[in-house]
């Protein structure tokens, strides 16, 4: 039954997860309390938003955010973002960053204003929890006494990680469950999607890719399963394709995809939610001196496959990935030499205390999938969040946008996201605008100008927490000139949680 | 697979109609129900070796209210374990994925855990007390 119950338990995990062998210091280990954190913040208001929110049903609103620059009136559509929002609950605190239960942050930009709404999805979790008064299920990093029992992955699903429109609906995303469909008239939740009833609670991972015939694909896992998913333009499903997870229990957070390909980095990380500490955080294991496995295989034949292996690295993001005439796959992403981050820092986070620099910079690896061989170059940068022109997604992209830390040199101490930059792929220089020592800046979307198709003919939009004015400020940039800084803010007269990831759609 | 022996374990028990009429009876109150959905699914054991394989007793009756209370008869000895499903599509059985995973609510008796009954941990004195079992979310 020990056996059957791990089964389970594995076949249930499928977050973001890790952790290396390091020889962490037991403070790493120690759990997160709400007196604590607060304490700890008052002293370092740059980590306020880890604050969170309270479970209020109403949640935020404002239709008049300080506008700032010109907002261009051709400007129009939605940019929804998701991340962690709600930390505590009945006097208790998450030990870890992802934990959070998923809040969709909504701006609204038309004729040259921009409305913003936020609110929590209403998942099967946070109404148990709700009701219960108490954090009643197991989260991603914490253990909670006398859990529910659980159905399914979706019982202890936070919608949390990305959001997206497609095929006329408005999809809140996790890693190891369903999408949640919000209406997007009023971010109310509609409830999990099931794409087919022998597929329902089935794994839909936070980052499907949309390719340029409207095409989402997606993948999720969970033990050593693997299923990948293909959702026409319309919204309908057209086809899902069950297979086995290369590298079982391992960790899958994002993937890529070509004309012909997916491309799913699989980093040296297995779950072993079984091993469950009674107080404090969760730890996850990483498989010492395994190398980052990356899986190619045909979308039409999910069977028609195979894993290649670079040096040892963890991962979470992909930027893209193309191939090239001779059929080579030149897959971009961000590498860390650890976990450090996933398993130390996204902790400290929760505690009130800024996490050891993390070292992930971008990579773009060269995949033979015939030969099996690859190899990969790493730059010389410090970034997460790597995005796209939409139009580019599985085929070759010049310019890659992501959030970047401190400029080099830098005599600031914030070790945290900053700035955005845009990196030449070809020529490898890089144009960078940093928003200062006070600031935590978040993904940035490539956003096509109305009527022009040019890859560098498009805006960025981008939030940014602003601990000065303890706001969350929404940027737009000229993705040909980001060093000028923003061409509009919109200052809200609050500030939101930090998010991970969102989506654009014009309107 | 081995999720599938498990939730076999609380699939099997309910595969027969209404209660056995003799014996001793138990109320069972039945928290997080899904209201007025379906069928409650209930089995009872006796033993560790008939566990999951050979009910003592079971029970199909409608679904309530959010906490619906059961009379569960054909019960003998000092402990008995109980699990439950609610058969919300009126299948019979207990709903999965293709993955294995449970798609309709399940509990049991005592303390199962997040992930799944068994004997030990689910056994509670039949003593004319009322047993408490949690659906899950």
């Amino acid at each position: 039954m020990d056996r059957q119950r791990r089964t389970l338990l594995q076949a249930l995990a499928a977050t973001v997860g890790s952790a290396a062998t390091l020889a962490l210091p037991a403070a790493h280990a120690r759990p997160a309390r709400a007196a604590d954190f607060h304490r700890a913040v008052a002293a370092d208001p740059l980590l306020r938003p880890f604050a969170g929110v309270a479970d209020a049903p109403e949640g935020l609103a404002s239709d008049n955010p300080l506008l700032r620059g010109r907002w261009p009136a051709e400007l129009r559509g939605r940019l929804h973002r998701n991340g962690p929002a709600l930390y505590e609950r009945g006097g208790e605190r998450y030990h870890h960053w992802f934990d959070g239960d998923g809040m969709v942050q909504q701006f609204a930009i038309e004729g040259g204003r921009v409305r913003h709404r936020g609110r929590l999805v209403q998942t099967a979790k946070l109404r148990a929890e709700r009701a219960a008064g108490r954090f009643a299920l197991p989260a991603f990093g914490t253990t909670v006494e006398n859990p529910l029992p659980l159905s399914g992955a979706d019982s202890v699903n936070p919608a949390n990680t990305s959001v997206l429109e497609h095929g006329g609906r408005l999809l809140a995303l996790w890693e190891g469950g369903s999408a949640h469909e919000l209406d997007a008239a009023d971010l109310s939740t509609r409830g999990p999607v099931t794409w087919r009833d022998d597929l329902k609670g089935l794994p839909f991972s936070a980052h499907p890719k949309v390719g340029a015939d409207g095409t989402l694909w997606n993948i999720g896992t969970a033990g050593a399963h693997l299923v990948v998913w293909q959702i026409g333009a319309d919204g309908r499903l057209q086809r899902a394709q069950l297979g086995a997870h290369p590298y079982p229990h391992g960790m899958v957070h994002d993937f890529a995809i070509t004309d012909r390909w997916l491309v799913v980095p699989l980093p040296p990380v297995r779950f072993a939610f079984d091993n469950e500490a009674r107080e404090g955080p969760r730890r996850f294991p990483m498989d010492a001196g395994q190398p980052l496995r990356v899986l190619i295989a045909r979308k039409d034949d999910l069977a028609r496959q195979r894993v290649l292996e670079l040096p040892p690295q963890f991962v979470f993001h992909v930027g893209n990935a193309h191939e090239e005439r001779d059929g080579t796959v030149v897959l971009g992403y961000v590498g860390a030499p650890d976990n450090a981050f996933l398993d130390c820092g996204a902790v400290a986070l929760m505690r009130g205390e800024r996490p050891l620099p993390a070292p992930a910079g971008t990579c773009i690896a060269r995949l033979d999938p015939v030969r099996g061989t690859a190899r990969v170059q790493q730059l010389d940068d410090a970034v997460e969040f790597p995005r796209v022109h939409p139009a580019c997604v599985g085929r070759r992209a010049r310019w890659l946008v992501s959030a970047c830390g401190a400029p080099r040199g830098s005599a600031g101490t914030n070790a945290l996201l900053r700035g955005v930059q845009v990196l030449d792929t070809e020529t490898g220089r890089v144009q960078r605008f940093d928003y200062g020592e006070q600031a935590i800046a978040e993904e940035h979307i490539v956003v096509p100008r109305p009527g022009r198709s040019g890859e560098r003919d498009a805006w960025l939009l981008g939030t940014v927490y602003d601990a000065r004015r303890d706001a969350t400020v929404l940027n737009l940039l000229d993705l040909a000139r980001v060093e000028d800084g923003p061409l509009a803010q919109a200052v809200l007269p609050y500030r939101l949680p930090l998010g991970f990831h969102g989506h654009f759609r014009a309107t | 697979m081995n999720t599938r022996c498990l939730i076999s374990a609380i699939a099997l028990a309910a595969t027969a109609g209404t209660a056995h009429a003799e014996g001793a009876c138990a109320d069972v109150e039945v928290h997080n129900v899904r209201p007025q959905q379906g069928q409650l699914m209930v089995a009872a054991y006796d033993a560790a070796d008939r566990f999951g394989r050979q009910p003592l007793a079971s029970l199909r009756a409608p679904a309530g209210d959010a906490v619906t209370t059961l009379r569960l008869c054909g019960l003998a000895g000092s402990e008995v374990a109980l699990t439950l499903f609610q058969d919300l599509d009126g299948d019979g059985r207990m709903g999965r994925n293709a993955f294995g995973m449970p798609t309709e609510p399940w509990g049991a008796s005592g303390s199962p855990g997040m992930m799944g009954p068994k004997w030990e941990s689910t056994r509670v004195p039949l003593d004319g007390r009322v047993i408490v079992v949690k659906l899950s979310v």
